[in-house]
Formats: structure tokens, sequence, C-alpha cells
């Protein structure tokens, strides 16, 4: 038999054991992204050199992060090899993991394997397309593009307002000569959008192109909102925090405004979507996990009145939103592409009322294109 | 009691062996001709498959005579595909064929810079005039040899199951063209249609 005191004190190293546990999990993140928002993507990078001290279940957040961390540290190649081994786990990790769904069905969905919402799977993808498409990789941009397709498929309604991507798409079918599958993603973007028909001006003889990814802002953080039910029943789930839309990007040259071709993307708004359209999942999984923790509240309450009370603080305190996304997102991407003469340019590019960047000696070649990314 | 310590200790040695046993990693060589494929995406197998299946017809090909041994340049394979492939293997195993059949001649277009550089080194005084390899006497191909690699995923749709299929298609389209007329002189296609599937639930 048993003793009550010895189960309670137990239960109490447990529960101490994995707040600590998930608490540490994301320790070398937190600091890596707010590095990065310091302006030091160097420290950053450092922070997540090789993931060390990173949870397994947090391993996807880790290459997402220093994916993005080494994009604007204009490292493109290391970016790539990084978001790609994020793209293949995520890959990997498409299955239903029998010992992730039942501790989640104890302790919470902290504890689970982060997979990625589907507009980051998305965005790993898109990062991906820029990536090669600045390392001018045209072949290896479009399987990106193709890859990107598929999620589109996959998750028609939570990713319909990503137009970033899907024109970013369309321009790697463009390097690539293929002219009827750029047509098809014009025609579908024409149609998320609600409007007749979108063409870009195409490069012609004797003109050159200049492709400019624009970033914008922070993208949205998830928190937990918390309702709490009698007797002592914790109800925790993510929502992404509200956002302002992607000011407006204004170019100049040489004095002129130019009026090029831009499309933008509301990071936040097709985040929140697809946190929505994932909401059954997490909501069913609450369900289950707010059945089980009566049952073991009860369950103590049987032998000791005492007990049942300090189980139920205990998984009161326990049930946790799985509050996990990745930080160093922008709040809005734009695509703008621009038709320029071949030769050396100067470019002044303004987002809403903060700073103007300027893009200095931009080679634009005849017949081609020419791609920069920039963060505002 | 000193068998007894003996037995305990026997069996912890065993015990021991058999724990490191399970964990050592472990390589074996494999006949990289032997088919062995973990998922539905391409592998080297796959290129095995389709080089062989290019190459065969072509050493047989009507528009080459045996006697004519013509000049070919390769111009890389271009992955049309969902997947990061390296069409550079494809096209070095074709060309490696053909080398060896003694029916076609290739210009190493991949070395033209070193090339260019190992002659203008000859050309500037530095070795012997007699052996000096002339500039303005390379070969000129007289056809491209080029190639579209393409592929068809298919998965089955969303639906209570315990297993997800996935179908994909490949096909490998190989053209040559004549250099003088611009003329597609030979064309060919390969094609691999491969299903897998994949437990829904996992540990």
């Amino acid at each position: 038999m048993v003793r009550p005191k010895n189960v309670y004190l137990n239960l109490s190293f447990a529960i101490i054991a994995i707040l600590l546990t998930t608490g540490c999990l994301s320790l070398p993140l937190q600091k890596a992204r707010s590095e990065f928002y310091s302006g030091d993507l160097n420290q950053a990078d450092y922070l997540l050199e090789g993931c060390k001290g990173v949870s397994e279940k947090d391993l996807l957040l880790c290459y997402m992060e220093k994916g993005i961390i080494l994009h604007y540290m204009e490292a493109y190649e290391e970016s790539t090899e990084v978001l790609l081994k994020a793209s293949q786990l995520i890959k990997a990790q498409d299955q239903i993991s029998v010992t992730d769904q039942s501790s989640a069905l104890v302790i919470n969905d902290r504890v689970m394997t982060y997979k990625g919402e589907y507009s980051e799977r998305l965005w790993v993808h898109t990062f991906l397309m820029m990536d090669f498409l600045l390392q001018s990789k045209y072949e290896d941009a479009l399987v990106e593009a193709k890859q990107a397709l598929e999620l589109y498929d996959k998750y028609p309604d939570s990713l319909a307002g990503d137009h970033f991507t899907r024109a970013l798409i369309a321009l790697c079918y463009e390097n690539m000569n293929l002219p009827d599958d750029v047509r098809i993603e014009h025609e579908k973007l024409a149609k998320e959008m609600g409007i007749e028909k979108l063409s870009p001006e195409p490069v012609t003889h004797g003109k050159g192109e200049l492709v400019l990814f624009i970033a914008q802002g922070r993208s949205p953080i998830k928190v937990s909102s918390d309702v709490v039910l009698p007797p002592t029943i914790r109800i925790s789930i993510p929502v992404y925090t509200d956002g302002s839309p992607p000011a407006s990007v204004s170019i100049r040259s040489y004095g002129n405004t130019l009026d090029p071709f831009k499309i933008s993307t509301d990071l936040g708004q097709v985040a929140r979507k697809s946190l929505d359209e994932r909401s059954a999942q997490y909501l069913t999984r609450q369900a289950l996990r707010a059945g089980a923790k009566e049952a073991i509240a009860e369950k103590v309450g049987e032998d000791n009145v005492i007990g049942e009370v300090f189980a139920r603080a205990i998984l009161f305190i326990l049930e946790e939103a799985d509050t996990r996304s990745w930080e160093t997102l922008p709040g809005g991407l734009t695509l703008v592409r621009i038709t320029l003469d071949p030769g050396i340019h100067d470019l002044e590019i303004s987002s809403g009322n903060s700073q103007t960047v300027h893009l200095n000696g931009v080679d634009i070649p005849e017949g081609g294109r020419a791609y920069r990314s920039l963060r505002f | 009691m000193q068998k007894i310590y003996i037995r305990v200790l026997i069996m912890m040695i065993c015990s021991a062996s058999l724990i490191m046993a399970g964990c050592m990693a472990t390589t074996r060589n494999l006949n990289p001709q032997d088919e062995t494929h973990y998922d539905a995406s391409y592998d080297f197998s796959d290129k095995n498959k389709i080089v062989e299946r290019l190459v065969t017809p072509l050493l047989t090909a009507p528009a080459f005579p045996v006697q004519t041994k013509p000049i070919l340049i390769v111009y890389p394979v271009v992955n049309e595909t969902s997947e990061h492939i390296s069409t550079g293997g494809i096209t070095d195993a074709i060309r490696t064929r053909l080398v060896q059949s003694g029916r076609f001649r290739f210009i190493n277009e991949s070395q033209r810079d070193n090339i260019q550089k190992e002659t203008n080194y000859q050309n500037q005084g530095y070795v012997d005039p007699a052996q000096r390899v002339e500039q303005g006497r390379q070969s000129g191909a007289d056809y491209i040899l080029s190639g579209t690699l393409r592929s068809i995923k298919k998965q089955q749709p969303e639906q209570m199951r315990l297993f997800k299929k996935e179908r994909i298609y490949y096909s490998l389209d190989l053209s040559i063209t004549d250099l003088k007329t611009g003329e597609i002189v030979y064309a060919d296609q390969a094609e691999l249609a491969r299903e897998a599937s994949k437990p829904i639930i996992g540990w």
C-alpha cells in the first residue's frame, strides 16, 4: 500500500520538474530573439549556433528563427541551409505522435513537439524562395515554389490571404520561362485579391527589373487567453496579439517617385486565420485534458480531501496555452517590381513614417532581374 | 558463494554486451545497382534506372551513324520537380556511358576557363615552344544534349485512414539539338512512377 503522503511528494517533484523543464525550453531562443530585435544580429546568430541548449521539441523554432536571422545578415547561403533543415523537419514531423499526445493529455500542449502553424510552414518556403532568388538559383527557387503550392492546396482557407508568397511563386515561374504557370498563379492571385486581372510589366528587351522583398515591423506573438470554469477547470488557449497592417512603401529614384508593381501580405492576419483553422484540434485536446484532470483530482479526493485540493491546484497551474511561435517574422511583406533601364541606379525606399533606406549602386542587368531584401 | 559472484558477473557482462551491441552505430556497403527506396521521392536507384533507360537506345540511334563519332556538348538537365535534385549526376552519368561506348565525343564545357588559363600560361613564354598547346585548335560541338526532369505528385485526400499514401511520377525528357540547323535530331523520354505510404500515427 502506497502512502498518500508519498504520492503527493512524488507528484510535487514530478510537477516541479515539468515546470522547470517547460520553463527552460526556450531560453536561447528568447535571448536570440531579443538580440535580433535590439539589432545585434551576430549575437542572435551566435546564441543559436548548432541549436545548443534548445529542446528537441523546439528544434523547428530554432531553425526558423536562425534562418531569418541569417537572411537579414545577408548570409543567404547559410540561411538556405538552415531553412532547408526546417523544411525537412516539418516533413519528418508530419505524423501524430502517441507520446506527444499522451503527455499533452495530462500536462499541456506546451510539452508537444512544435510542428509550426500552417502559415509558418508556408513561410519557410517563402524565405527559401527569397534566399534562392537572391543567390540567382532559379531552379531551386522553383522547387520551393512548388512545395509552397502544395501547402496552398492543403490549407486553402488558412493561406489564401498570403498574396506576397503567391506573387513570389509566379515570379519563380517567370524566371524559368514558364508563362502558362505564371498566368495561372496571377489568375489565382487576382481572384484571392478580388480584382479582375493582375499582370506585372514583363522584362522587355533593353530594360531590366529590380525586385525588392520589403519586410516591415514585427509579426504578432501568441499569448494565452484563459477561462476558468467551476470547480477548478482552466481553459487556456493561444491567441495572436493585435497587429497593424503593413505600411505603404514609397520608392524614389533621383528625386522622382516611382509607381511600381506592389503586392503585400499582412502576416499577422494570415497567422490568425491559420491558428483559427487549427482550433478544433487544440479545443478537442483541451476538453479531453479537462476531463482527465478532473478524473485525477476526484481519484485523489477519494482518499484525502486536502490531497484533492493540492492536486487541483497543481493541475490548474499546469494548464498553459502553447504560445510558441516564429517570432522573428516581420509583420508584413511587400513584393516590389520596378522596371528600370539597365545600368547602375540609386534608390530611396521608405515605409510609412519610418526611416528611409538608400539603395545605392544597384546594377540592373539588361533583360534580367536584380534582387534585394530589406527590413524596416 | 564464489560461484554466485561469477554467475552474476557473467550475466552483467552479457547484459552490458547486448545493450552496447544494440546501441552501436553500424555501417555496411551497398551495391549501387540495388534498388532501395525509403519513400516515394527521387533517389540514386532512380538515377541509375533513368540513365540506363535513356542511354541504351541512344547508342543504336540511326541519327548518329557509327563512323561519324559526333561531338556533343552537355547542357544541364533542368529540374522542374518539387524536390531539390542534383541533375548534374544524371548528365554526368549519361556522358560517362556515352564516352565509354566510343560512339560520341564530348566538349568539356565546365573546364573552359581552366583550359583558357592553362593555354594562356603555356603561351606566355614559360613552356618549351615545342611542347606548347596551340591556341585556336579546340573542337566545336556538333550537337547540344539537354533535358528536363519533371514530376507530378499526388497525395491521398484527407479522410479517416491509418496510412498516408503518396504517388509520384517522374519523367526525364532528353533531346539532342543540331547546332548547325537548330533542329532536334533525337528525343527520348524515361518515366518512373512510385507509390509510398507512411503511417499517420507514430511514436
